[in-house]
């Protein structure tokens, strides 16, 4: 308690109890001799005012206590400091001090906490705190309407995920369809083909047949003829029942990938196709690389009648000029390039970017379905992981120079068989 | 191929001057089985068409031109058969140049059906409707 020299009445005793502002008594020395309550508390156990100051503030208190003596025994300053240097969250104070000297062991100090923020400080400080409130408030209505959007996205995105779902599915069965299409097209080209090469030995049997029914009306037929009549029968029964062979291995279902060389694959396709083309005279110059591809082969037998096909429907239009299909490959970069040109003058420049578009076609009234180059780019790209395109190209053969399209295929070189 | 040869006995008619031009239409029907057998193009039944239809002008205005002469009374009737075969022939030349693809016909059917004609032409016409006429002609002296 404080030395009641100084301060004699009991109100007095009761406010230097109740205030908050710090009153305590050192010596020169800074030893702390007695305090009031309100310094009580952050004496604790110390006894030193050095142990409760930060350094730099002792400092400070310190000169001010070495000004003291009888002749100046009044200080008045301001400092602000902690007087709890351990607690790190403590936030110094700034506190208006007052110091009376009465000897040397008897300083009475009065340090008058003041309210660390200035008046603009805490107008400051409110407007701060209003702005907070308010973008707290804020901050949560634009947290229940970021809820509300995410739960509308999550809605949105169930949607789409169903939706895309759906689409892929009609687009599978769009596909199906269109395999179907295809197939059935294909087909009809191919009994187009089979029509055109059982056109020859069927015409052959029946001109044998009526050849000898003359002969014989007529008196004119010997052992011989009999004889080789039936030969050029029977060989273009053997003629009609290969053809039947050929189409039957390229109609039967293969599910399996398997090596083959292209030279075969060519050869299998000019088979099926060759009587349109002899027919109508175009001329098919080729020059093959000997290499092994691997895939379905029929499927690339596909590929080459529908590209053929296509030219060949181009030449017979032009007449009057030399019909030419010529098909090139070369080996580049682990790919096999397969070039296929004609001479037919090009693909229209305005539907070039179209043609392997599904359902597209120029012979609406003929015989096309706009399948057949859709389904050659689908089993290049993306079964046997190759390119197709198509350009209109001029080149010269024999000392001729032609203008035409041509289609170039790329395939990736199955690697073991090549090396 | 056994090509078909003349035989006098089952095909002639008693009368030189036109059993010598049935022997070019044989020619020309040989002529068409070859074809046949080399599995025929366009380009090469055309040309044939044409010989038959070069064959019909002359040999048919050489049977016309005595029918007039000496007032054949099947006349009429046997003209018709004539312009029957130009028809025929006409017709068969134009189903190689059809514009819709699948109404025309491939050459080697063409020569199918033109050989068909021609011979049964030869069993019909030659040795039955031309026979009618030999012996006006014959009594006319023609040889």
């Amino acid at each position: 308690m404080i030395d009641m020299n100084i301060v004699s009445n009991n109100a007095l005793k009761l406010w230097l109890k109740d205030t908050n502002k710090l009153i305590f008594k050192i010596s020169k020395k800074m030893e702390i001799l007695d305090s009031n309550d309100a310094f009580e508390k952050y004496k604790h156990k110390f006894n030193l005012l050095s142990q409760l100051i930060t350094y730099t503030h002792i400092m400070a208190f310190k000169n001010k206590v070495d000004l003291l003596s009888a002749e100046n025994p009044l200080i008045r300053f301001t400092s602000n400091f902690s007087f709890d240097k351990e607690d790190v969250e403590d936030i110094p104070i700034t506190y208006n001090i007052v110091m009376e000297y009465i000897n040397d062991d008897n300083i009475i100090v009065l340090a008058d906490p003041q309210p660390y923020l200035s008046h603009e400080d805490a107008k400051a400080y409110f407007s701060m705190v209003n702005d907070f409130s308010t973008m707290n408030r804020d901050l949560k209505k634009s947290t229940l309407m970021l809820e509300e959007k995410e739960n509308m996205l999550q809605k949105l995105n169930e949607n789409l995920e169903q939706r895309v779902i759906k689409e892929v599915e009609k687009n599978k069965h769009k596909q199906q369809i269109i395999f179907q299409q295809s197939k059935m097209a294909s087909m009809g080209e191919m009994i187009e083909n089979i029509a055109h090469q059982w056109r020859q030995p069927l015409s052959i049997i029946s001109t044998s047949a009526g050849g000898l029914q003359f002969k014989n009306e007529l008196d004119i037929l010997d052992e011989d003829d009999i004889e080789t009549t039936m030969n050029t029968i029977n060989n273009s029964v053997q003629h009609l029942s290969q053809t039947i062979d050929y189409f039957r291995d390229f109609f039967k279902e293969k599910k399996n990938k398997d090596k083959f060389l292209l030279i075969d694959t060519f050869e299998k396709t000019l088979k099926l196709v060759h009587s349109q083309f002899r027919n109508n005279d175009i001329v098919i110059v080729k020059s093959i690389e000997n290499i092994t591809l691997y895939g379905l082969e029929n499927e690339l037998i596909q590929v080459f009648t529908n590209i053929l096909n296509n030219a060949r429907d181009e030449l017979i239009t032009k007449d009057k000029q030399d019909r030419l299909i010529i098909i090139d490959s070369y080996l580049k970069d682990n790919e096999i390039i397969i070039l296929i040109k004609d001479n037919a003058g090009g693909i229209p420049i305005d539907i070039l970017d179209n043609i392997f578009e599904s359902h597209f076609t120029t012979k609406q009234d003929t015989n096309g379905t706009g399948i057949g180059l859709y389904m050659s780019k689908m089993i290049i790209e993306e079964h046997m992981k190759g390119n197709i395109m198509a350009s209109n190209i001029e080149f010269s053969h024999e000392n001729k120079s032609y203008q035409g399209a041509e289609f170039r295929i790329s395939l990736p070189l199955d690697m073991e068989t090549n090396q | 191929m056994n090509f078909l040869k003349w035989n006098n006995e089952t095909m002639s008619i008693g009368i030189q001057s036109i059993d010598n031009q049935h022997k070019d239409l044989l020619k020309i029907i040989n002529k068409l089985s070859l074809s046949i057998n080399n599995n025929s193009q366009k380009k090469d039944i055309v040309p044939i068409i044409n010989e038959f239809i070069n064959y019909a002008e002359y040999h048919f205005s050489t049977e016309e031109e005595l029918f007039d002469r000496f007032n054949y009374v099947e006349s009429i009737p046997h003209k018709k058969e004539h312009a029957l075969f130009l028809k025929k022939m006409l017709e068969l030349k134009k189903q190689l140049d059809e514009e819709e693809r699948y109404e025309r016909k491939s050459a080697v059917e063409v020569a199918e059906q033109l050989f068909k004609f021609a011979i049964s032409w030869f069993l019909n016409h030659i040795r039955g409707s031309d026979k009618e006429y030999v012996s006006l002609l014959k009594d006319n002296g023609i040889e």
